[in-house]
C-alpha cells in the first residue's frame, strides 16, 4: 500500500479506534453502567450519584491514567529507540524504569510515614522521587553511552545496571514492615486503578509537560536519525537536544512508573507498530503516531485487564513480547 | 579560502596524530587529501570540519575561526559526508535529502518553498531525482553515497567535505562521484575537500592533492614533479620526504 494511503488511514481511523476504546473501558466493570449513564455523567444528566461518582471519580480517572501512561512509554521509547539507534531501547531495556522503580521503592519502603500521609503529599513525593531515580539511571546510561562506541555495550550495561537497581529494591523490601511491602508489591503489578481524581493532575501536568518537550525535540530527533555526529554537522547542539530528550524522557517514563508502576514492553512495541502503520520515520509524524499508538494499546491493554482480572503489565507484556520477537526476525533477515 | 594555522590534531595532547600542519587552501577547488592507512587524514578532515577540536593551533574559513563558531553558524559553512551509510527503515530519500536544509528551517524543521526548491535542485545535481521517494534501505551503496553528497549540496554551504566517499563503490561509480564532486567546483564555485585512497582518480579530478603523512603534509598541484616525488616517497618508500 502506498504510505501516504497508509498514513491517511491510520489518520483517520486511529482516532476512531481510541474513541470506540474509551467508551469500551468507560463501560467495563462491576457496576453495569450504559452508554446513556456515561454520556450523562460527563454532560451533567440525570443520573444517580452513584453512577456519576463511579464514572468521574474511578472510571473516568483511570481511563484518562491509561490514556496518559500509553502516550508516555510509548513517546519515551521512540525517543530512546532514535537518539540510541537502537530498534530494542526503550525505558524498560536501559533501566529507566528500574531506576524510577528504586525512587518509588526508596520512598515507599523507607519513609512510610511519608507515604501514608495526604495523597496529594503521597502522589507528589511518590512522583518526586521516581523522577530522580530515571533521572539518575539516564544520566549514568548517557555519560556511558557518549564514552561506548558500541550499542550492544551500552545495552548490556542497562541490563546490568536494571540487575544491580533490582538488588537494591529487595534488599530495600526485605528490611521493610508487612505494610510497605504490600503496598511496593502492588505497585510493582502496575495499575491503572491507582491513581486517584487528586493524583490525577499532577500525573497529567508531567506527562503532558514531557509530551511538550518530546514534541519540540520533533527536529532534533530527526537528525539524530543519523547519529549525533551527522546531526552536528547539521547545526545540532547535541548536547542542549539530548538533555531536552532525557528531561523529556524522565518526565514521562518517571511519572508513570510513579504512579502507575513500571509499564513492560509497550515502549518498546509503540514506536515500531507506529513505524508500521505509518510508513515513515519522520518524527514530525511518527511521533504523535506513536503517541496515539501507545494510546489505544495501553486503552485495549487496561480493558483486557478488566476482563480478565489480572494486572496491566500482564496485557502490556502479552502484547509487546511478540513484537519484540517480531524485531528480532526482521532485523537478522 | 581555508586557513591551517600551526595545528595539532589527534585525540590526546601526549599523542597528536598529526603537528605543526601549516596550509592555505583555495577556495573553488577540488582538494583530494590522501594518505597511508592511519597517516591521519580522518582525523585532520574531521578537524577542518570542526568535528575535532584542535589540540593546538587553529583553522578558520575565510577568517572565521572553526573552534569559535556555534554549531548553527559551522553548518552554513560547511557541509560533512562521513564513510557511516545511512540505511534508515521509512526514511525517504527525500527526508534525507531535505535534512541537509536543518540550518535554514524552523523548530520542526518544516520546509518552505526555497528549501524544497534546494532540496529539488540538489537531487537533480546527483541525478537522483527518480529516486526522491525511495527508502534509503532500499537503495545501492552508490546510490546511497549519491544521495549522501546530495544532502551536503542542500546544505548549501561554500565548502564540503567527504571521508572517503568512493571507497566500497565499484568502478563507475567512484568516477561518477568525482566528476560530481569536480562538478560542484566549477558550477558553483564551491570549496570541496574530500580523502581516498585512489590516487589515480584523485590525480585525474582534482585541482590539487593534500597528502596527509606523520611528519606533516604536503599540497601541490598533481601533475607537479614535486607532488609526484612526495607520494613515491610516502607509498613505496622510495625518494626523499620532507
Amino acid at each position: 500500500m502506498m504510505t501516504g494511503k497508509k498514513r491517511l488511514l491510520f489518520a483517520v481511523f486511529s482516532p476512531l479506534v481510541l474513541c470506540a476504546l474509551i467508551l469500551a473501558d468507560m463501560t467495563a466493570g462491576a457496576a453495569d453502567i450504559g452508554m446513556s449513564g456515561i454520556i450523562k455523567s460527563f454532560t451533567g444528566g440525570d443520573v444517580p450519584d452513584r453512577t456519576r461518582t463511579i464514572i468521574l471519580e474511578i472510571r473516568g480517572v483511570r481511563t484518562a491514567s491509561a490514556l496518559l501512561a500509553g502516550m508516555a512509554v510509548s513517546v519515551c521509547g521512540l525517543m530512546m529507540q532514535t537518539l540510541f539507534r537502537n530498534p530494542l531501547a526503550g525505558p524498560y531495556v536501559l533501566g529507566i524504569n528500574s531506576g524510577a522503580s528504586l525512587g518509588a521503592a526508596l520512598f515507599v519502603l523507607g519513609i512510610p510515614a511519608a507515604w501514608s500521609g495526604s495523597s496529594i503529599i503521597a502522589g507528589a513525593g511518590l512522583a518526586g522521587a521516581a523522577w530522580i531515580g530515571a533521572g539518575t539511571v539516564m544520566a549514568v546510561m548517557a555519560i556511558a553511552s557518549a564514552r561506548l562506541k558500541d550499542i550492544m555495550a551500552v545495552l548490556i550495561l542497562g541490563l546490568m545496571l536494571s540487575a544491580g537497581i533490582d538488588a537494591m529494591v529487595q534488599a530495600l523490601q526485605f528490611f521493610s514492615d508487612e505494610t510497605a511491602l504490600k503496598s511496593y508489591v502492588l505497585w510493582t503489578m502496575g495499575t491503572l486503578g491507582g491513581v486517584s481524581s487528586g493524583q490525577l493532575p499532577v500525573m497529567a501536568a508531567a506527562v503532558l509537560s514531557g509530551a511538550v518537550l518530546a514534541g519540540f525535540s520533533v527536529k532534533s530527533l530527526n537528525l539524530l536519525l543519523l547519529g549525533e555526529e551527522y546531526a552536528a554537522t547539521m547545526g545540532l547542539d547535541v548536547k542542549t537536544a539530548r538533555n531536552v530528550i532525557y528531561a523529556s524522557t524522565v518526565l514521562l517514563a518517571g511519572t508513570v512508573t510513579a504512579f502507575c508502576g513500571p509499564i513492560g514492553f509497550l515502549g518498546l512495541a509503540s514506536p515500531h507498530i507506529a513505524r508500521f502503520l505509518t510508513g515513515t520515520s519522520d518524527h514530525r509524524i511518527l511521533l504523535p503516531g506513536t503517541a496515539m499508538t501507545g494510546a489505544i494499546l495501553m486503552t485495549a491493554c487496561d480493558i483486557l485487564s478488566k476482563v480478565s482480572h489480572l494486572p496491566v503489565n500482564v496485557m502490556t507484556s502479552l502484547l509487546g513480547i511478540p513484537v519484540v520477537i517480531w524485531i528480532v526476525l526482521k532485523f537478522r533477515q | 579560502m581555508i586557513s591551517i594555522s600551526n595545528l595539532s590534531a589527534g585525540y590526546s595532547r601526549h599523542a597528536p596524530v598529526l603537528s605543526g600542519v601549516d596550509a592555505v587552501l583555495p577556495s573553488g577547488a577540488l582538494i583530494a587529501m590522501v594518505g597511508c592507512n592511519g597517516s591521519g587524514k580522518s582525523t585532520l578532515l574531521r578537524t577542518i570540519a570542526g568535528l575535532l577540536h584542535p589540540l593546538s593551533g587553529s583553522v578558520s574559513y575565510d577568517g572565521k575561526q572553526v573552534g569559535t563558531a556555534s554549531p548553527a553558524e559551522l553548518a552554513r559553512m560547511r557541509a560533512f559526508v562521513g564513510t557511516q551509510k545511512i540505511r534508515v527503515p521509512g526514511l525517504t530519500c527525500h527526508n534525507l535529502v531535505a535534512m541537509g536544509r536543518a540550518p535554514y528551517t524552523g523548530w520542526a524543521g518544516s520546509l518552505s518553498d526555497d528549501d524544497e526548491k534546494a532540496v529539488g535542485l540538489a537531487l537533480e545535481a546527483t541525478g537522483m531525482e527518480k529516486f526522491r521517494d525511495r527508502d534509503m534501505d532500499s537503495i545501492s551503496d552508490g546510490e546511497c553515497q549519491m544521495i549522501a553528497i546530495a544532502r551536503a549540496i542542500a546544505q548549501d554551504t561554500p565548502v564540503i567535505l567527504l571521508d572517503e566517499p568512493t571507497a566500497f563503490l565499484d568502478f563507475p561509480n567512484r568516477r561518477r562521484t568525482a566528476a560530481l564532486l569536480k562538478s560542484l567546483t566549477c558550477d558553483n564555485g564551491r570549496t570541496v575537500i574530500y580523502s581516498t585512497h585512489d590516487i589515480e582518480l584523485a590525480a585525474e579530478y582534482s585541482d590539487l592533492l593534500l597528502l596527509v603523512r606523520r611528519n606533516g603534509i604536503f599540497v601541490s598541484a598533481p601533475s607537479s614533479a614535486e607532488m609526484k616525488a612526495e607520494i613515491s616517497a610516502a607509498f613505496f618508500n622510495t625518494g626523499h620526504s620532507r
